[in-house]
């Protein structure tokens, strides 16, 4: 009888786990870029964290710089471990040739 | 007793595979091929109007590295009445541009990827683009003048 409970709790529990496996397999490859972000509205995001609405990351590639910007904060990237991509885009520069690239975190 | 080892064995693997698939999961990778060429597109524009036509030589060689990064295809042809620096398509080479003095017929052969059949006579200023953008999955393919 004993064993019987415990097998029901294993098949149990492993439903569970392919319901997680299912759901960080399909919903993380899912969700990027269901956002529409509209790239012009993003350009006056840069480096000097001065904008309170998203966490961003700056690649600077021509002195490989990276910033996090946490809701208007210079972070490191442990701050940003638990979040995802949702946006990512190469500008060319703001005022001058500058490229870098922009990644948003949802 | 036989078949609870294998249920426990069934539930190491799945959670072993769910660490692997939470962590290995690069959303990088699952960019849209469209907003990547979107992003080509727009940011040559932009570079050309703020920045002048000496610079697009430069975007389009961080563009081919950063593509490259995220695990996708990129490769371009240009036509040009400006020496924009990047080499001289001669034979079946990519990443390159025709230059041109006078009249240039352009027809598909040379464009590759895109179905374009037009004659450029003598004008100022041509750049024109014609991308590929591709991963396993899907790809997107466009043509632009500036």
């Amino acid at each position: 009888m004993r064993s019987w409970i415990i097998l029901v709790e294993l098949a149990f529990s492993i439903i569970l786990l392919t319901f997680f496996f299912l759901y960080t397999y399909y919903g993380k490859s899912n969700n990027y870029n269901i956002y529409t972000f509209d790239p012009n509205n993003l350009i006056y995001l840069n480096s000097s964290c001065n904008n309170n609405l998203y966490i961003y990351e700056i690649i600077n590639l021509t002195n490989n710089n990276i910033t996090i910007c946490y809701f208007g904060k210079q972070v490191n990237s442990t701050y940003i471990q638990n979040h995802e991509p949702i946006f990512e885009y190469l500008y060319a520069g703001q005022n001058y040739f500058n490229p870098y690239i922009l990644i948003i975190f949802g | 007793m036989k078949s609870q080892y294998i249920l426990l064995a069934t539930i190491a693997i799945i959670i072993i595979l769910s660490f692997i698939t939470y962590y290995n999961i690069s959303p990088i990778k699952n960019i849209n091929p469209n907003l990547i060429g979107e992003n080509f597109k727009d940011q040559i524009i932009y570079t050309y109007q703020n920045f002048g036509y000496n610079y697009i030589s430069n975007y389009t060689l961080y563009f081919q590295n950063y593509t490259k990064y995220i695990n996708y295809n990129f490769s371009f042809i240009c036509i040009s009445s400006y020496n924009l620096s990047i080499p001289a398509c001669n034979g079946n080479n990519i990443n390159c541009c025709y230059y041109f003095n006078g009249y240039f017929f352009v027809n598909q052969s040379i464009l590759k990827y895109c179905n374009e059949n037009f004659i450029l006579y003598n004008p100022p200023n041509w750049i024109c683009f014609c991308y590929n953008v591709n991963n396993s999955n899907s790809y997107y393919v466009n043509f632009f003048c500036i």
